[in-house]
């Protein structure tokens, strides 16, 4: 067992919403069409009088104790003990889609050809050869940091240790999520004056003042 | 200061990186822009505000904050009177302006509202030609110094406001003809305009004459919107008014290549010995573009035959040279000559120009009484192509090379270099060559007896003449230049082609080239480019390296000598707040009810579509299906519109749009935004039938909709699209409409 623990770090005060993260896991991991690892969440937010477009890149977690692995009925979904990284194991995989109910940041999806359950690995297949996961390779920003949080000197950590330990998505769920951000709560605080917009398509209508 | 950074049809990411980065560093940035989109403009990044405006307004806003700064002086004085660029440099700037040349405004003068010139002074031209052999043309300024009339490049320093007689000739500088034009409305009036409080036009012109030459407008212009000539204008002359161009910090050039399709290093592309002599002095553009109407033949027979004031079927444009869309807009009328031949490559001219994408235009298009042979060379049946007679295979990016410079706002010097990457798709020909524009090109031009094509078609440095037969064997002699250009790059290691495995590639490029230049020629191939490094861009004394002769006028001689033919109006000729104005220089408000009629669209580059292309790709297609009417919240409550409802939008003209409406604080007032690249009805929408076999369309690609446009009310006898007057874009942004729920 060893005592890495790959994460990720989103600035979101770098993040511009360009969604090649989004592209470049597509075709890094040949995710089907309508389903995606990664995505990112933009709206209008306004703040203090001015209207600014948010952008909020959303993707699995990498929970310590992970509910979809307690859940998983066959162990398919695991936790890596190399590096923590939540997998799901194909091969062991019935897609009873317990997971999918479990998950607090529905980021599971479901093959609609095999019927098995899918999401981010943090390009394991490339993070364990020593590259970088395809959305960090590529994003233009550098807005996504990733590397070892138990390593303080890894570059992800001297940038956590800077920001007092980034911020967690739904932090009252009471996670330990491998992914992190920083501006995530100035940008919570917001007041929503559009849709939600996933990539470009509607995902949460707006209602009105 | 300026529109979107990314979003005005360059490169987003190239320019949202840079920003993003200037931003954390500190720099300030105010976003003029009627829609919000993604980028830099987000909650936690500092330093960026986004002020919403109307659209077609950068006229008026840019005339705002000029007269801020000429009621608080917040102009540079010293600057604005530095007559010539030499003086320019000596003042410690790298640009001049014409503040103080001298206009006459003597109305009985022939050269009324021209520029005064040595001879109108009574001062002796010395006859100076420039680097290239074109006389210098000697404008006249009053020397700060002596109070007399003097030569503009034999003066240090101009009287900036000097208004009076000069030879017995009424004159003033075109700085007070400047001051006269901005100063015609109100700040009041300027805010009720563009929407834009007068506190915010008052303290962003305040901030942008705070920080010296560290400041510049960028992306305001020429927006294909039917005023944008004007905020193009407003653009330079903001940076003219603080001496930022050219200078570290304020606008620097951009685009700094090497020579590589000219004449370069290694290869004169650009000379072709027996070249067919055509120019504006013999041949007239089909775009009606660098030439006056009263200059044409037709106006000049016109008059000879009796007729006192003849009117041009279409307008024309003499202070731009070439137009595509003024191009398709005079084939379809076919004025003023018949276009016997259309071919069009790797183009959807009629995609870009939405005014002209209706039945009737098509049907022109479509016939051979109109456009006798109409040929597209495309890898896609686009709304252009589907109208060919013939269509060219071509290649894809992938398939295909190109030299090109960077864009996005990119400071330094360079040039990227696209080469196939795999075998064209397209069918194979004659010397184991692929069908290709260039191929297409060269064998139709052999065919023609054409010089610059064929076997003996391209000289080297020595004057050895080399062949042009396909695309290979003038792009990598264009790589060959740029890999010589300055110092030659090294050559590239045994090591580099087995990695990037460039022992395999075609025979013909390695004999496109000397065995010399091979291995020059791979270094720069397996580096996508080169690029000079970016230290070399800041040049001496806070200059950009990249600085040359820069004039920036505050006075057009060509807008101001014209007289429009449909009305006698004479337009102004200096930044104002003109509006949108039509052929005959009425306003398009003159026509039509603005309370009926209170929006104008901005049509915007989204993150997912190119103006044209993109919606081919699934990928693009899963991140954004459709497009959708942008509508503030506010209006969309005054109208009873809410997020997701089906709307109406109805042009003046009664155009039809129909979509999806996102209701949003990210959209201006009275403005209604629709991101292009959707709605397509041909790129694959339709099916089509090749060859006995169908090829099925998706209704995917044709999700969405494509902003129409409306036609100019004041040209009757033609179909004209609301189309800039100056810069003979298409009005794609502003007109007059009206939203309902559907």
């Amino acid at each position: 067992m060893s005592n890495k623990r790959l994460g990720m770090l989103i600035d979101l005060s770098l993040c511009i919403g360009c969604n090649a993260c989004a592209v470049a896991c597509k075709q890094e991991n040949d995710i089907p069409l309508t389903k995606f690892n990664t995505w990112v969440e933009s709206w209008d937010a306004e703040k203090g009088g001015n209207v600014y477009r948010a952008n909020v890149p959303k993707q699995c977690n990498h929970c310590e104790d992970a509910p979809c692995v307690s859940v998983c009925p066959t162990k398919a979904s695991h936790i890596d003990p190399e590096t923590g990284i939540v997998l799901v194991d194909r091969d062991r995989c019935i897609g009873c889609k317990y997971c999918m109910v479990a998950c607090p940041y529905s980021v599971r999806w479901c093959d609609d050809v095999t019927g098995e359950v899918e999401k981010c690995t943090f390009c394991y297949h490339r993070t364990t050869q020593g590259l970088l996961p395809a959305c960090v390779a590529t994003c233009v920003t550098k807005a996504r940091l990733f590397g070892d949080l138990n390593d303080p000197e890894s570059d992800i950590s001297k940038r956590l240790a800077e920001v007092g330990g980034g911020e967690i998505l739904h932090e009252e769920l009471g996670q330990d999520t491998a992914l992190r951000y920083i501006g995530l709560k100035d940008t919570e605080a917001c007041e929503r004056v559009s849709a939600i917009h996933k990539g470009g398509n509607v995902y949460k209508k707006y209602e009105g003042r | 200061m300026g529109q979107f950074p990314g979003g005005t049809g360059k490169s987003f990411q190239g320019i949202s990186k840079r920003a993003m980065a200037a931003l954390h560093k500190g720099c300030k940035m105010d976003v003029f822009d009627p829609a919000l989109a993604n980028g830099c403009v987000t909650p936690t990044t500092p330093n960026i505000t986004w002020h919403p405006i109307r659209t077609a307004t950068n006229d008026a806003f840019g005339s705002a904050l000029v007269r801020w700064m000429m009621e608080h002086k917040a102009y540079n004085t010293e600057f604005l009177s530095l007559p010539n660029y030499q003086a320019g440099v000596a003042g410690g700037y790298a640009s001049y302006t014409d503040a103080t040349h001298l206009v006459i405004v003597d109305e009985s003068s022939a050269s009324y509202r021209k520029f005064m010139r040595a001879a109108d002074a009574g001062i002796e031209d010395p006859g100076e030609t420039d680097s290239k052999g074109a006389a210098i043309v000697q404008y006249v300024v009053i020397d700060a110094e002596t109070g007399e009339p003097a030569l503009h490049t034999k003066c240090s320093k101009g009287d900036l406001e000097f208004e009076g007689e000069v030879n017995g000739v009424k004159v003033r500088t075109a700085f007070l003809m400047f001051r006269d034009s901005v100063m015609q409305k109100t700040m009041d009036e300027y805010a009720q305009i563009t929407g834009v409080p007068v506190s915010v036009l008052e303290a962003t012109a305040k901030e942008f004459t705070s920080h010296g030459v560290k400041a510049s407008a960028n992306s305001m212009g020429g927006t294909a919107v039917v005023n944008g000539a004007e905020a193009t204008m407003g653009y330079r002359l903001l940076n003219a008014m603080i001496g930022s161009n050219q200078m570290v910090g304020g606008s620097v050039p951009r685009r700094n290549s090497a020579a590589t399709t000219s004449d370069g290093t290694r290869y004169k592309i650009a000379t072709v010995a027996g070249k067919p002599s055509v120019s504006t002095k013999n041949a007239t553009y089909i775009s009606r573009n660098a030439c006056a109407w009263t200059k044409t033949d037709e106006y000049k027979n016109r008059k000879a035959q009796g007729e006192a004031d003849p009117k041009p079927l279409l307008p024309w444009f003499p202070s731009t040279t070439v137009s595509d869309n003024q191009a398709l807009t005079s084939i379809v009328n076919q004025y003023p000559y018949k276009a016997k031949i259309l071919l069009t490559w790797m183009s959807n001219t009629i995609e870009a120009s939405p005014g002209l994408f209706n039945d009737e235009v098509r049907a022109r298009l479509c016939d051979p009484d109109v456009v006798p042979l109409f040929l597209a060379c495309d890898v896609f049946m686009g709304e252009m192509a589907s109208m060919a007679d013939y269509i060219i295979p071509d290649t894809t990016p992938y398939e295909s090379f190109g030299v090109v410079t960077n864009e996005g706002y990119w400071p330094g010097r360079g040039n990227t270099v696209r080469w196939p990457i795999k075998t064209p798709e397209s069918v194979e020909i004659s010397g184991g060559r692929h069908a290709s524009y260039e191929a297409f090109i060269c064998d139709v031009a052999k065919a023609c007896g054409a010089p610059g094509f064929g076997d003996n078609a391209i000289a080297d440095a020595d004057g050895t003449m080399h062949p042009f037969n396909d695309a290979c064997d003038l792009f990598l002699k264009a790589v060959a230049n740029l890999a010589y250009d300055t110092t030659p790059v090294d050559d590239i290691t045994d090591d580099e082609i087995k990695l990037q495995a460039l022992d395999n590639l075609p025979a013909a490029w390695k004999n496109a080239v000397s065995a010399e230049e091979w291995p020059k020629v791979l270094k720069v191939l397996s580096r996508g480019g080169r690029f000079w490094p970016i230290e070399m861009a800041q040049g001496k004394d806070g200059r950009s390296a990249f600085a040359q002769t820069f004039e920036s006028r505050l006075y057009s001689e060509i807008i101001g000598t014209s007289v429009n033919p449909y009305s006698g109006k004479r337009p102004t000729a200096s930044l104002n707040a003109a509006g949108q104005l039509m052929a005959d220089q009425s306003l398009l408000e003159d026509h039509f009810s603005r309370e009926e009629f209170p929006f104008v669209s901005t049509n915007y580059k989204p993150r997912f579509r190119s103006i044209s292309m993109q919606s081919n790709s699934p990928i693009m297609r899963d991140l954004c299906k459709h497009n959708y009417i942008e509508i503030n919240i506010d209006d969309a409550a005054k109208l009873g519109i809410s997020d997701g409802d089906t709307v109406k939008v109805t042009s003046a003209g009664g155009d039809i749009m129909v979509g999806e409406a996102m209701v949003r604080a990210g959209t201006a007032p009275t403005t209604f935004a629709v991101a292009y690249g959707y709605g397509h009805h041909f790129y694959g929408a339709k099916s089509w039938e090749v060859d006995g076999q169908t090829v099925d369309g998706n209704d995917a690609i044709a999700a969405g909709i494509h902003l129409v446009t409306m036609r100019d009310p004041t040209i009757t006898d033609a179909l004209y699209y609301l189309s800039d007057n100056n810069a003979a874009a298409p009005g794609r942004n502003g007109g007059m409409y009206k939203i309902e729920k559907a």
